[in-house]
């Protein structure tokens, strides 16, 4: 296993050297953490996995992402001016132990490029393929003014929409008044605190937060334009590409690989689907 | 005409029944800057929790509302990060509005968000300390005490889910093995960042996942900046002089970590727990080979249930060196070296009540003990740990050079006893795991040898034996030599694991007593023993591991061929036997959901008797007892049974376990107690049948709710036990059924106060004949903190104790302690003011049955004591 997670950290760190360039679009004034907790396979609760997503929240424009590539990226700000080799040895034991999963391995930009766009990118699973979407996504609330709770000490209003084949549950607070959250949702009067669909299969919980000021960068590659319904086809799709690699690769016994090669196999749930 | 009516009938009804509205206008800054991004609501009046509609303001500032409400008036909110909340009631028609908005000083500072201090990844729960500790918390096994689901007992092991921990690393390194209550008792909890459970941990690289575990460990993760810790901290009383040191400065680096402590104190504690500890997991005994084997013996200490209460007077002074040094990534050295001298002297008064046929025979005496503990326990560890393999050599030496005193006085007999049970062991353990492909082999050898040199002086005014004199000496010279040697193949297919095992097994125990009277060894056979027992054994164990998803089953079958080879020339005494002997072994796991995990195990095993337990001349044990044997050979044939099931919601802060144990017992041989009308008891082990049982239910739940930083505790355990004894040749069944409730809450919910209470109920029925017995105690401890400013914590501790027996007075005892803590801000130094005893308590019984007899003894307390304190944290936290 823990080849694994070096095998995709290796692939991670070439892609950060090699094809990346950061521009930076904003200052972000809070950063918002939440613990994503996802089923990699529909309806099977012994797939779930947890990573922890940031909601980088600046002045025009926001950013979502993996804390992995957070921290990937801070460091490779660092070794930018650097020759690709040399910044390639000093980061890779650097990112080691902090790998993005297959299915958060995308930066969600709200308002950017422009107000009321929405701007994905996304890696495929063999981290070959980068495509860029372009949305501008209207939500559509139903605010539920007899549900009312308290998540982490904050006073928080249900919520209720459908999005790209799930009804979602989002429960938001007017404590932080932030028309933003986890993902690509916005819309409401304050953050989303805590969003999860119907099967409670795909889960953003606000865990913490700060308020260092950063800069927010956008992370630019070569880049594949397409629609969400074309990344995730894409997504998909890459499995294989996926799965061949791995077929390259050595194990130390087959019955780890053969694991592996079903792990991937059996990801079938990226939380939009169509 | 009419359809005209009727339609203008309709729209002006759902224009009164819809009320629509609408409010527009601008949002601007105090300098005049039309601003974006404002989030505005509409609110009835009166609550404001509903929202009748929201939107947020453009880039001009400009926003439009719409909503429907019935109300006269509604509430207008505009929030943002950059300015302050500003809410207007207006009339509820159309408005439109230019509001201008006052800059937020403090942005989202003000809006606090909590973190979940339980977190789960995979098979990893991360405890964030700082959740569960309050200011009054000194060390790291203070806070690990308040964590649901962990369980401390008072030796200071931990268990997890009613499982006592594997392995206590600290940051990744195993440097204290099972003695790591020196750490938890002394690593300050300000240095520590997180308290993680591995569950199903394997430590060894070179298993893997090939052999699935069970086993729980625990890995304490510390502050990044943390590299030296420890607590350097002195203690000074009154009366005539009281004293306690704590000398612990702790380095942790990535290559290297180093524990020493040097502790001396006269405040009634031993410390005997952070010198030598031992863990028993999955029916395996870890510091097994460093027990003391102890066959004269003293009346020992006893230590009663009033945990608070100071009783003996001690003085006690420890000195241990651990330090573990990576040479690679897979290879480390280890030392570990624990000298501890402990004086204990007690005063006390015991009643004794005899069981005897259908009567009570009672002794009442006053005890004064002086025990003198005097031991060295150290040991050299070498350790390869890498997926390609796993090789570990140990060397252990421990020394014990105890004296022990005591000197007993009842109505007309007075008794000296002097117990010197010295013991010096030497141990070398070795393991090596190669993995080859898929398969493992797997060598395990342990050499021990023992030598124990004991003596027991006994000075009676009443004669023990009529034919010779009130002084006697028994001397006792034993050598034991002992080799365990395995190796085991193991191969995984599929889903199935095979593995075949094969062990020898031989143990030479010589043991040589006799008894001196007048400077001369008394020349009597009987009382003279020259024991020479040789056991050679070969094991075949076949086990079969089978896991189907959330399914697992093990069987094991190890078949023993045995031979006994014995002699005692003074008894003529020659006995060579072999033997079969088979103990076959189930189990079974099943995880339903992630949350609730059912295990159940099922066995048989036959054992034979201890060679001590041969012994056909009389020796003297302790003051009052003779042991003798009459058997050649006896086998006891055990069956046991358990169920088990654990919950587990971390996220929710919530753990639970039930379990249910049976065990049933079948022996040849029993022990038959004579018990004379002076005190003396002879223990006789004699060939006859006997069946005993126990059964016992365990549950525990613990429930960590975080919204108010308190946590609560019930653990309850009911047993049952029937177990046959033969006093004076009368064989009868004591049977005994004791129930036990502890519950406990931990609040820590206020920066200003915290609160710990505990109370543990024990109601006990011992039967025996038409004897019964009935006892309950209540034992409740209660601390209250409170803190000042940050700086100043006031605390009171009470123990409060009551005890009501069966044909017994009521008991009762309160102990409390009083303190003053000073902590300067930014200092790493803490003065502390303490009153023990503040009510001055005097005395305190304990009533205590067994199954021959029950015991009641009356301690005699400390009186009230004052003591002050200097306490400095080492490294950069304060605490």
């Amino acid at each position: 296993m823990r080849f694994l997670v070096n095998f995709f950290i290796f692939l991670i760190v070439t892609q950060l050297v090699y094809a990346q360039k950061y521009k930076q679009i904003d200052v972000s004034q809070g950063s918002f953490y939440y613990e994503y907790t996802f089923y990699e396979e529909k309806g099977n609760p012994n797939s779930v996995k947890s990573h922890q997503m940031v909601l980088e929240v600046g002045t025009k424009c926001s950013k979502f992402y993996s804390t992995s590539a957070m921290y990937a990226d801070s460091l490779f700000m660092l070794h930018a001016n650097e020759p690709s080799d040399i910044a390639f040895s000093k980061l890779l034991p650097l990112v080691s132990g902090s790998s993005v999963p297959a299915y958060c391995n995308y930066y969600v930009y709200k308002n950017y490029p422009e107000k009321g766009t929405t701007l994905f990118t996304g890696t495929d699973m063999s981290v070959e393929g980068n495509f860029i979407v372009t949305e501008k996504i209207m939500f559509k609330w139903e605010i539920d003014n007899n549900s009312d709770t308290i998540i982490n000490g904050l006073s928080c209003i249900k919520a209720k929409t459908d999005f790209a084949g799930r009804e979602y549950v989002a429960w938001f607070t007017l404590s932080i008044p932030i028309n933003d959250g986890p993902y690509k949702f916005y819309g409401l009067p304050g953050l989303i605190v805590l969003l999860h669909d119907s099967k409670n299969e795909h889960v953003f919980k606000l865990v913490s937060m700060r308020t260092v000021k950063k800069p927010i960068y956008f992370v630019d590659k070569d880049f594949i334009s397409t629609d969400a319904k074309g990344f995730v086809k894409a997504l998909d799709a890459s499995k294989a590409e996926l799965i061949r690699m791995l077929d390259n690769v050595s194990f130390s016994d087959d019955a780890m690989k053969y694991k592996a090669v079903m792990r991937v196999q059996r990801r079938n749930n990226f939380i939009e689907r169509y | 005409m009419y359809k005209f009516g009727l339609l203008i009938a309709i729209l002006f009804a759902c224009t009164l029944s819809f009320a629509q509205n609408t409010i527009e206008g601008e949002v601007k800054s105090s300098d005049g800057v039309f601003v974006s991004d404002i989030s505005i609501t509409v609110h009835p009046k009166d609550n404001k929790s509903k929202i009748l509609s929201y939107c947020y303001s453009d880039e001009n500032g400009v926003f439009a509302l719409k909503f429907d409400s019935k109300t006269d008036s509604v509430l207008l909110f505009f929030r943002s990060l950059q300015f302050k909340d500003t809410a207007l009631i207006i009339s509820n028609s159309y408005h439109k509005l230019i509001i201008t908005l006052s800059p937020r000083i403090n942005k989202i500072d003000a809006v606090k968000v909590a973190s979940s201090p339980i977190r789960v990844k995979g098979d990893t729960i991360s405890y964030l300390v700082s959740s569960f500790a309050s200011g009054n918390d000194f060390s790291i096994g203070d806070v690990i005490e308040k964590m649901p689901g962990f369980k401390v007992d008072e030796n200071g092991r931990i268990s997890y889910q009613g499982k006592e921990i594997k392995k206590y690393y600290i940051e990744g390194m195993d440097l204290l093995e099972g003695n790591y209550f020196l750490a938890n008792k002394n690593l300050p909890q300000t240095s520590v960042a997180s308290v993680e459970v591995l569950l199903n941990h394997q430590p060894i690289k070179a298993i893997g996942n090939a052999i699935p575990s069970d086993e729980t460990a625990l890995n304490i993760k510390l502050k990044n900046n943390v590299a030296l810790t420890g607590v350097a901290k002195g203690t000074i009383g009154q009366k005539p002089i009281m004293w306690d040191v704590n000398t612990t400065p702790m380095v942790f680096q990535k290559r290297q970590q180093i524990i020493l402590s040097w502790q001396n104190n006269n405040l009634g504690n031993s410390m005997f727990d952070q010198h030598q500890s031992i863990t028993i997991n999955n029916g395996e005994v870890d510091g097994f080979y460093t027990l003391m084997d102890t066959y004269v013996s003293a009346p020992t200490i006893s230590f009663p249930n009033l945990k608070k209460a100071i009783f003996t007077d001690n003085k006690t002074n420890l000195f241990t060196y651990n330090q573990i040094v990576k040479f690679s990534k897979d290879v480390d050295i280890k030392i570990n070296a624990s000298y501890l001298k402990n004086r204990i002297d007690e005063n006390k008064y015991v009643s004794r009540n005899y069981f005897v046929a259908d009567s009570i025979f009672k002794i009442n005496e006053n005890q004064r003990n002086s025990l003198l503990g005097n031991s060295f326990i150290g040991n050299i560890t070498i350790t390869k740990n890498s997926k390609s393999s796993y090789f570990k050599n140990k060397i252990i030496y421990g020394g014990f050079w105890d004296e022990n005193e005591g000197n007993i006085s009842k109505n007309d007999l007075f008794q000296d006893i002097s117990a010197i049970p010295f013991h010096q062991t030497l141990t070398n353990q070795f393991e090596l795991v190669i993995p080859i492909q898929k398969k493992l082999i797997q060598i395990e050898s342990v050499v021990d040898y023992n030598y124990s040199p004991q003596e027991l002086f006994i000075s009676s005014s009443e004669k023990l034996f009529n034919n010779l004199g009130d002084s006697l000496i028994q001397k006792i010279c034993n050598h034991t030599f002992n080799t365990l040697n395995s190796i085991s193949f193991t191969l995984p297919i599929s889903s199935l694991i095979l593995s075949s095992n094969m062990s020898f097994n031989y143990e030479n125990f010589l043991h040589n007593t006799s008894v001196v009277d007048k400077g001369k060894i008394v020349d009597i056979d009987s009382l003279r023993n020259n024991l020479d027992w040789k056991y050679a054994s070969v094991k075949l164990q076949e086990e079969i591991n089978y896991t189907l998803k959330k399914v697992r089953f093990t069987l094991k079958i190890p078949i023993l061929f045995s031979k006994i080879d014995a002699n005692d020339a003074y008894h003529s005494y020659n006995m060579n036997k072999s033997f079969f002997t088979i103990n076959p072994f189930i189990s079974f796991k099943f995880n339903l959901f992630s949350t609730i995990t059912f295990y159940s195990n099922a066995g048989f095993k036959q054992s034979t008797y201890e060679p001590i337990e041969m012994l056909r001349g009389y020796t003297i044990s302790s003051y009052r007892n003779l042991n003798v044997s009459n058997i050649d050979f006896s086998l006891t044939n055990t069956f046991y049974y358990d169920l088990q099931a654990t919950f587990r919601m971390p996220t929710a802060g919530l753990f639970g376990s039930l379990s249910w144990d049976y065990s049933k017992q079948h022996k040849n041989a029993i022990n038959n107690h004579v018990i004379y009308t002076n005190g003396f008891i002879i223990n006789n082990i004699v060939n006859q049948s006997s069946i005993g049982n126990n059964q016992s239910i365990n549950s525990s739940l613990s429930w960590f709710i975080n919204a108010i930083k308190t946590t609560l505790k019930v653990q309850a355990i009911y047993s049952f036990t029937n177990i046959p004894i033969l006093v004076n040749d009368l064989q009868q069944v004591f049977r005994v059924k004791t129930l036990s409730v502890t519950p406990s809450i931990f609040l820590n919910f206020s920066s200003i106060f915290n609160l710990r209470y505990s109370s543990e109920i024990i109601k006990s029925k011992a039967y025996y004949g038409n004897l019964k017995n009935e006892t309950i105690d209540y034992n409740n401890e209660l601390d209250i903190y409170f803190l000042i400013k940050s700086k100043n914590i006031v605390g009171l501790e009470a123990n409060f104790y009551t005890s009501k027996a069966k044909n017994f007075e009521g008991n009762s005892a309160l102990i409390s302690n009083f303190f003053y803590k000073y902590k300067p801000t930014k200092s790493r130094l803490t003065f502390e003011f303490k009153i023990r005893n503040l009510f001055d308590s005097k005395r305190y019984l304990q009533i205590y049955s067994s199954e021959s007899e029950t015991v009641n003894t009356l301690y005699y307390l400390h009186p009230r004591e004052y003591l002050f304190t200097v306490g400095w944290t080492l490294g950069k936290n304060s605490y």
